[in-house]
């Protein structure tokens, strides 16, 4: 699960991008925090990595309309936040979210990110992670020692739909080893001991 | 967690650095360096102890900061006190640690009579007998096969089957299987009058895990790019 924030700055001044840098890492929260100073660079990790906020200096349009369309459809779900140190047009900074000045004080700069802060839940997971009835049976033959492709012929699904089910209740539960699910299956009842005639740990 | 972000140097006081971090005791314990130690300098402690500053200064540094990356000017001569101290967590592991958590697991299971609790104590002993075979195969095996390249001699029979993958792959299977434990006690099994031997028996797995890491990070980082660089030396 990812419970770290993302946060990316855009800023070609190293002061600058230092001085947020460390005011980020002084609020209290997991944020983890990337800077590049270019458009370019931000781009290349905008397809890799999805970040909560992203903070870019304006200047880096160079009062070009068409390169901010290009940077707000790169970062179209996240929070978009502008850093204006100097120049800066009124209709762009209306297009963020919120805006940092480099005349705020620590308070406000901090007051402005917190307010975008929120955990990042991975979209594939329901946030209380119960398995679905159908990797519950997986769990349960895995459990009582079948092997992928005997699952797979119990179940009437591929075998690669068995890795899936089983990644996915890994993930689910935050348990790799099998030895280890088959406790969690016996502690919550998804097999018997008596049952399963002698269950290998 | 505490991220550590200066390095340590020979001027530093030896006692600072263990006021600052307690799992510096341990690394004093497994160079030789007892308690006591005054307000000497690291560098002094060090050269009265016979241990050379340059090795536990890496050491120091990456039990400090994991993210610490080594200069990997250490002389090849270091492969000895690295070893020797790569030896001694391993008797720290298999002779203290592993024989605590396994009798608080024990007891665990008595308050809490359950039987995924008994499967809890079989899935630590199958844990515990995986990890002293790969301690097995380093000292019997990875070690002396390093200490051959350095002092240039041909070896025979088994120590012949050091291989770097082998390593790789047991590092991440002992992380993952520690980590599964922990899950179940934390996430996935309910307590019943056994919370203070469950929160020892987590306590202890924490710092076991801490100490794993590094443990795996100085043979990962500092003893297998020594033992490619001799190989390569050695070829040439």
């Amino acid at each position: 699960m990812k419970d770290i924030f993302k946060i990316l700055i855009i800023e070609p001044s190293v002061i600058v991008r230092e001085g947020i840098f460390k005011l980020i890492a002084s609020i209290d929260y997991k944020i983890a925090t990337t800077c590049v100073n270019s458009l370019s660079d931000a781009f290349e990790l905008a397809g890799d990595e999805d970040f909560g906020m992203v903070v870019v200096n304006p200047v880096l349009f160079k009062i070009n309309k068409n390169s901010f369309n290009k940077f707000s459809t790169h970062f179209k779900n996240t929070n978009q936040l502008g850093l204006i140190s100097i120049y800066y047009d009124r209709s762009i900074s209306t297009a963020f979210s919120d805006c940092i000045y480099l005349s705020d004080d620590k308070e406000a700069i901090i007051n402005t990110i917190s307010r975008y802060l929120k955990p990042q839940l991975d979209n594939n997971l329901s946030s209380d992670s119960i398995l679905s009835e159908r990797e519950t049976e997986v769990l349960k033959l895995l459990a009582n020692g079948k092997s992928h492709k005997e699952i797979a012929d119990n179940l009437f699904i591929s075998i690669h739909t068995v890795v899936t089910h089983r990644k996915n209740i890994s993930t689910k539960l935050g348990i790799k080893s099998t030895a280890a699910l088959v406790i969690y299956a016996v502690a919550n009842n998804i097999i018997n001991l008596n049952d399963s005639l002698k269950t290998s740990v | 967690m505490k991220i550590k972000n200066y390095a340590i140097s020979k001027d530093m006081k030896m006692s600072d650095l263990i006021l600052d971090n307690h799992f510096m005791i341990l690394v004093l314990e497994r160079f030789g360096i007892e308690l006591g130690l005054k307000n000497k300098t690291i560098e002094t402690v060090c050269r009265e102890n016979n241990v050379s500053t340059e090795v536990f200064l890496t050491i120091a540094n990456f039990q400090n900061n994991k993210t610490y990356i080594p200069e990997l000017s250490l002389k090849f001569s270091a492969i000895k006190e690295i070893i020797q101290y790569l030896k001694k967590s391993h008797q720290y592991y298999t002779d203290e640690v592993f024989p605590d958590i396994m009798a608080n697991i024990h007891l665990m299971s008595e308050y809490n009579q359950k039987p995924e609790m008994q499967m809890v104590e079989r899935f630590f002993d199958e844990y515990k007998r995986e990890v002293d075979q790969h301690f097995d195969y380093e000292n019997e095996i990875a070690f002396p096969y390093a200490l051959s390249l350095f002092e240039n001699r041909k070896l025979t029979g088994s120590a012949n089957d050091y291989s770097v993958m082998d390593y790789k792959e047991h590092h991440d299977d002992i992380e993952a299987k520690l980590d599964d434990l922990k899950k179940l006690l934390i996430q996935h099994l309910p307590q019943k009058r056994d919370c203070v031997i469950r929160r020892k028996i987590l306590f202890a797995l924490f710092s076991l895990e801490q100490d794993l890491v590094v443990h795996a990070k100085i043979e990962n980082d500092i003893l297998v790019p020594m033992v490619e660089k001799m190989e390569i030396k050695n070829k040439a």
